[in-house]
């Protein structure tokens, strides 16, 4: 009986480890792909968790399971609630504080809330958790009994080359008033971080990686794809422009995040999606940045920071239209 | 009595030449940058049909806010290095910015003129009606993907009718001709 208790107890604790699931019930327009990445899962992971069910004719009204990603916010309407729908703002709140304390994002709650800055005022009401409509979810408990429907927080936004770091990049906490973005090419056709990090550390860079974030062009890395680098989760500063080059007196370095592109934008054009990609990244640091509370960096390229030494990152570069959508970019510093 | 590929042929070698002429470009709103989301998802998709065949959203909606406004194909043809026009713009964005190339817009009147006189003569000239449908499909394509790499500086610029009038009749010229090769002589059209 005691050991009939024991295992009832071990494998109740191996059940109640597992993923939950959700149940949704599919709507007109929805596809598994659409869902999957509402939802933070794969296509795969998906139709695993639905044996049988065909991809290609998703039937209005079906319920499917959505195996959850860890982490996510799911709870039952038993348990306590995780927080109350709308907070009211008091002396000494800040965005940062209340996103800590109700375990969601800066950016979801900018989302929520309509913000356009993290700026809040004393006596306003934050909707702290996500507006409906919601998800009912069902989890298999230790007992094998079914969990009560729970409310699943979507997606605030749709990141299309960010999603895939964006813990990488909201991991480290700024410590540091970033006042630039810089940009640049790599002035190779190839390319990717591991690379890169290689040849600087053997050019005697301490720090690896001169660069925070690299942008590939589909060869050595995927076409638009971010790779965060080991200055930004440690918030350390750059070495990507040279170190004569100051600010009142403070070497640029120390508050100019550089985005690399993987290319010789001399020769060649970035790609349509490298694009994407720097103005979804430079958009999400900016965000980020203020929603630390420091002043929104200035977005700008090497060749307009540093005038005389380079013309990084090369003529075809768009970079005109970008400043046209960021604002005009720092003058040279020499 | 000339037959109806030659008719139509004359047709598009008009709309080419006309659509040198007609407005091309000038330059848009500063807001045509505000929607950043809309302009990361249209840059991440792959959408071939669109990028080379169709028009994408923007020009749609640059075509709807004014048709007569703008600076012709021959000003962008003709640029030079003349103070800041939305024709050398396009015109750098087109062929680079040494100014040069751009010069070859004024050959695809010629090239289309050229199509319709063999169709006129297509019994004798089959070699030609496909070599000038290639010139002219090459014009067209180089166009288009030029376009499509440069969208995010197009995005400063509106593209207006005569450059779809000058691209499609290309276009079509070249599907004419290549038509009119495949088809056996003996078939009247």
């Amino acid at each position: 009986m005691v050991r009939e208790l024991l295992y009832a107890l071990l494998f109740g604790a191996l059940a109640a480890s597992n993923l939950p699931a959700v149940t949704y019930t599919v709507k007109k327009g929805d596809t598994l792909y659409g869902l999957g990445r509402a939802h933070g899962v794969s296509v795969d992971e998906i139709t695993k968790a639905n044996p049988g069910l065909n991809a290609r004719s998703l039937t209005v009204g079906r319920n499917i399971e959505i195996p959850d990603q860890p982490g996510a916010t799911v709870s039952g309407t038993n348990s306590p609630p995780p927080a109350p729908a709308v907070r009211l703002v008091k002396k000494g709140d800040t965005l940062t504080a209340i996103a800590k304390q109700y375990q969601v994002t800066v950016s979801d709650l900018m989302a929520w809330n309509k913000l356009a800055s993290p700026q809040i005022n004393i006596g306003q009401k934050l909707k702290v958790t996500a507006p409906p409509p919601a998800l009912t979810a069902t989890t298999a408990t230790a007992s094998g009994s079914a969990r009560p429907p729970a409310v699943i927080r979507p997606a605030p936004e749709k990141y299309l080359f960010v999603s895939r770091v964006r813990k990488q990049i909201d991991a480290p906490k700024i410590s540091r008033q970033w006042k630039y973005i810089v940009v640049h090419h790599s002035g190779s056709r190839r390319g990717n971080a591991a690379i890169f990090e290689y040849d600087h550390r053997q050019r005697g860079m301490e720090n690896g990686l001169a660069y925070h974030f690299i942008i590939g062009n589909g060869t050595d890395s995927g076409d638009g794809e971010i790779e965060v680098g080991g200055r930004w989760r440690r918030q350390v500063k750059g070495g990507h422009l040279r170190t004569e080059l100051t600010e009142n007196g403070v070497e640029l370095n120390e508050t100019a995040v550089g985005i690399c592109l993987v290319g010789d934008f001399e020769r060649d054009r970035p790609t349509r999606k490298q694009i994407a990609a720097v103005i979804e990244l430079v958009n999400y640091l900016n965000r980020r940045v203020t929603a630390a509370g420091y002043a929104r960096p200035r977005f700008t390229v090497h060749k307009v920071i540093h005038p005389r030494h380079t013309d990084c990152p090369g003529k075809n570069f768009p970079t005109a239209a970008l400043f046209k959508m960021f604002g005009a970019g720092a003058g040279g510093g020499e | 009595m000339q037959t109806g590929s030659v008719q139509i042929g004359w047709a598009l070698a008009v709309t080419v030449a006309l659509g040198l002429l007609m407005p091309w470009v000038r330059f848009a709103p500063a807001s045509a940058f505000d929607d950043q989301s809309a302009i990361v998802a249209q840059l991440a998709e792959d959408d071939w049909l669109r990028d080379y065949a169709l028009m994408n959203g923007h020009d749609w909606r640059a075509l709807r806010r004014n048709l007569a406004a703008g600076e012709s194909g021959l000003q962008v043809a003709l640029a030079g290095r003349e103070p800041e026009s939305a024709a050398r713009a396009l015109a750098e964005l087109l062929f680079g910015g040494t100014l040069v190339w751009n010069k070859a817009l004024l050959v695809a009147p010629l090239l289309a003129a050229a199509g319709a006189v063999a169709l006129m003569h297509r019994k004798r000239t089959r070699r030609w009606l496909v070599a000038l449908a290639v010139a002219q499909a090459a014009l067209y394509f180089y166009l288009r993907w030029q376009l499509r790499a440069g969208y995010v500086d197009r995005l400063a610029l509106e593209l207006n009718w005569g450059v779809w009038l000058m691209l499609y009749g290309l276009l079509l010229m070249a599907l004419l001709l290549t038509a009119r090769a495949l088809l056996p002589p003996r078939v009247k059209w």
